[in-house]
This record gives structure tokens, C-alpha cells and sequence, in this order.
């Protein structure tokens, strides 16, 4: 277990035992990209903030439902962010061109002392990374995924939304994760 | 082995959550009796789980970490509940919504829909009247909006149009709370009534939201009295069209667009 997960560990310990503090580090250290997820997904920032709330106060009440064993706190919380906003999206029956609000990149974010910048620089780094993976599969492939990922979509209504057959759907999907992987494993990524 | 050639070529699906359920049912059951497809599809979760961060990174406003931190200090949520003041009668047909096929019953309850919401804000305003009585021109606005209320649910149920009624929750700002919002179709109007609100500081109001497809509108601002509020909705379209409604803490007067913590909300449309 790296340092980070290793003291994300000791401080859900403490979110278990009723510290309020501890709760407040782990807000610290991985609210952005839980809120990022689902302001990406979600494209409402009202929204997006519920989600977060809805994922630290269930890390505060059910801290329990996270085991370290299947992966780091990080992606359990991102986790539990990306089904309920997703949850969310299915509900509204969202159909609509997938654009992001305006607003400022990390690079251009003024600290207000609520986000830590040694983890922020940490998370702004894979961001780029996996990014940069990401734009770097055929374009056909990468567009699958995100529909599936962000939008919420079956294989089935992205066939059915690109005029495609299932089978090409699912072949797509199937080849962008793998080049995915491949592309994460090359710089470095644990997948 | 041919199921487990199968399963796996279905895994980048199911980690993406892009598979019809039956089939992602399906996928699971396996994986729960197969530790080498299992172990495939950790594999696959994995690198969806890096998707998350392929996404332009923005911090949440500042007062979302008080907005959680505050809940925690405060206790559990307690199960939906009524509100205390209503009659139990109207709380079990609140209960009943869901329930079809009960033309016979819906008919009485219909019936007597008028006469115990009647009689709810008749309590209302004896209750409001005896406040003004102790004097304050605040309360006597308070009765006046009361009696606005009752001509307003009168004439929604009197016009032969209907009318709705939304259970306003409170949020864990505000764990007591609870309301009701009454409207009557295709009316621009309602009236809410919250009781169980924390006191506001001094300079502060509660105002309510009136959310349809994601954009919030201002639908007034009220203030409470030992915790009891009530507030004249007029809406720009009738609030049978409405969402959501969010009541937020706000400075006097209001804001034009929400800034506070949430104390209440209550959905209007299933969506």
C-alpha cells in the first residue's frame, strides 16, 4: 500500500470512530475530483454538489461499506460518485449534446484553502495522463466509451444513437478499453 | 469454459455499466462463482475506475465542505415523517398516493379533501390570529398570508381543476423540518408551510427555489417564527410544472441565485 492510501486508510479509521477532522482531510484530499466527476457528468453544478455531499456523508455514516482490499479510497469514493450521478442522468433521461459549464481549469484555480495542493497537483497529474490516453484512442472507440462512462448508455442505445450495429458497438467499446489499458500500463498507470 | 469466453468478452460492458441489466445479472452471477473471470474483471474495473479522472478538474464552492462538515454535527435524518401540525387523516392519504384501483375510496377522499384542508388552515389561522393578537406586524402579515393560503387552496379545489400538495423535506441542515407546498393545477400559485426550522441569525432569510429542468427560479423569501414558516408562492408558470422545489438560507431580502445552505426541498414531478 503507497503512503497516500496508507494514511487514507488510518483517517477513514477515524471518520469510523466519529473524527469530524478526519472526515474534513479525506474532504480535503479528494473533493475535487469526486465534484469534478460529477459536474462532468452531471453539467450542473447545484447538482454535481449534492453528489458530493451525498458521497462524504455516506463515507461518514457507512464508512464501513469501503474495503481497502478491493482498491484505494480514491476510487471508492470516485465510485460511488459516478453511480449516483449517473443515476441521476438515467432518471432525467438526459438526451442532450454533452457540453461542460464554463469554468476554470486546476492550473487556474485559486486556492481557498479548502482543497490541498499537494494532492491536487497529484490528481491534476493523472488527470492529464489518463486524458492523454484517452484522446490517443481512435476517436470511433473513445466516443463509445464516453457515452457509456458519462452518459450512462447501454451498448445498446449507443448503437442505437450512432446508427450502428450492436455488434459494432460492443467491438468498439471492447477495443477502445483495451487500448486504454495498454496505453495507461506505458506510462506508468496500475490498471 | 465456453461461458467463461463469453463472460469475458462482455467484461469492458459490464465495467461500464453498458450492458442491458439482465445481461450485467447475469455477468455477475458468474463472477461470483469464477475467481479467474473475477479476477478479469478487477482488471477491467480498474481501468474504467481511471476514466473518473480523465476529466477537467474544478473544486466545489467553498461552502459545500461547511455545508457537510455541519450535517455531521448534526444527528441523523429521521425517516420521512408528516408534519406535526397536519391532521393524521391527510397524512394517510399522502401514504395512500402510490396505491391504484381504488376508485371508491379516492372518491370519498376526494371529497373530503377540501373539508380537512379547510379545516388545517382554519386551525392555521385561529393559531396565527391568537399570534397577532399578542401584538407584532410581522404576525399580522403572517395572518394575512394565512388567509391568501386558504382562498388560494379554496379556489384551486373549488374549480373543478384539482389540486397537489409536495411533502417538503428537511435536509440534514435541518433534520426537524418538515412541510407541505399545496397547489392547485394549472395555478401559477401555491402556498408552503414549513414547521420544525432553525432560527435564522440576524440578516438572514429563507428563500425558496423553483427548479424546472435544472434552472432555478426565485419563488419568494419568508421568515420563521419559532421555527414555523409559511410563504405565498406565485410562480412564472403553474407549479404543476415545477421540478423541484430547494429552500436555501439566504441573505435579507434574498439572493439572485442561491448561495446558502439547503434547509428544505420536495419534488413535484416524478421525474
Amino acid at each position: 500500500m503507497d503512503p497516500a492510501s496508507a494514511a487514507d486508510q488510518e483517517l477513514v479509521t477515524r471518520v469510523t470512530a466519529g473524527d469530524q477532522a478526519a472526515l474534513d482531510e479525506l474532504y480535503r484530499r479528494h473533493s475535487r475530483p469526486v465534484y469534478s466527476l460529477a459536474l462532468h457528468i452531471l453539467r450542473d453544478p447545484a447538482t454535481a454538489e449534492d453528489v458530493t455531499q451525498e458521497v462524504f456523508l455516506k463515507l461518514w455514516r457507512q464508512s464501513e461499506s469501503y474495503v481497502p482490499e478491493r482498491g484505494a479510497l480514491g476510487s471508492w469514493l470516485l465510485s460511488v460518485a459516478h453511480n449516483r450521478a449517473i443515476d441521476v442522468v438515467r432518471r432525467r433521461r438526459l438526451r442532450e449534446e454533452y457540453r461542460l459549464p464554463g469554468s476554470q481549469e486546476v492550473g487556474d484555480v485559486v486556492a481557498d484553502g479548502s482543497i490541498d495542493p499537494g494532492d491536487a497537483a497529484g490528481i491534476a497529474e493523472m488527470a492529464r495522463t489518463v486524458r492523454s490516453a484517452l484522446e490517443r484512442i481512435p476517436p470511433a472507440q473513445r466516443q463509445a466509451i464516453e457515452m457509456a462512462f458519462f452518459q450512462g448508455k447501454t451498448h445498446v442505445e449507443i448503437s442505437d444513437e450512432l446508427g450502428e450495429p450492436l455488434g459494432t458497438a460492443k467491438t468498439r467499446i471492447r477495443l477502445g478499453m483495451r487500448k486504454l489499458r495498454s496505453l495507461l500500463e506505458a506510462e506508468g498507470v496500475e490498471v | 469454459m465456453a461461458e467463461c469466453a463469453d463472460i469475458q468478452e462482455l467484461l469492458p460492458l459490464y465495467a461500464l455499466d453498458a450492458l442491458p441489466t439482465e445481461t450485467q445479472e447475469e455477468v455477475e452471477l458468474h463472477l461470483e462463482t469464477c475467481a479467474v473471470c473475477r479476477a478479469a474483471a478487477d482488471v477491467e474495473l480498474a481501468a474504467v475506475s481511471r476514466l473518473a479522472l480523465a476529466v477537467p478538474q474544478f473544486d466545489p464552492s467553498p461552502a459545500l465542505r461547511e455545508r457537510i462538515l455541519g450535517a455531521t454535527r448534526l444527528r441523523e435524518v429521521e425517516p420521512l415523517r408528516p408534519p406535526a401540525s397536519m391532521p393524521v387523516p391527510l397524512a394517510a392519504i399522502r401514504q395512500r398516493r402510490g396505491v391504484r384501483q381504488v376508485p371508491f375510496y379516492w372518491v370519498a377522499v376526494a371529497a373530503l379533501v377540501p373539508l380537512m384542508l379547510t379545516a388545517w388552515l382554519g386551525t392555521q389561522v385561529m393559531s396565527l390570529r391568537r399570534s397577532v393578537e399578542a401584538t407584532v406586524a410581522s404576525e399580522q402579515r403572517a395572518l394575512a398570508s394565512a388567509e391568501v393560503a386558504a382562498d388560494i387552496i379554496g379556489r384551486g379545489l373549488h374549480s373543478g381543476t384539482g389540486g397537489g400538495t409536495a411533502q417538503v423535506v428537511g435536509t440534514d441542515m435541518a433534520p426537524d423540518a418538515s412541510g407541505m407546498l399545496y397547489y392547485a393545477s394549472n395555478q401559477p400559485e401555491g402556498v408552503l408551510t414549513v414547521a420544525g426550522l432553525p432560527s435564522l441569525p440576524k440578516g438572514q432569510c429563507y428563500q425558496l427555489w423553483l427548479i424546472q429542468n435544472d434552472q432555478w427560479m426565485d419563488g419568494g423569501t419568508f421568515y420563521e417564527g419559532e421555527g414555523k414558516g409559511m410563504l405565498i408562492v406565485k410562480a412564472p408558470m403553474p407549479l404543476s410544472s415545477i421540478d423541484m422545489i430547494r429552500v436555501t438560507m439566504e441573505p435579507h431580502g434574498g439572493s439572485p441565485e442561491p448561495r446558502g445552505n439547503r434547509y428544505l426541498w420536495a419534488r413535484l414531478k416524478s421525474s
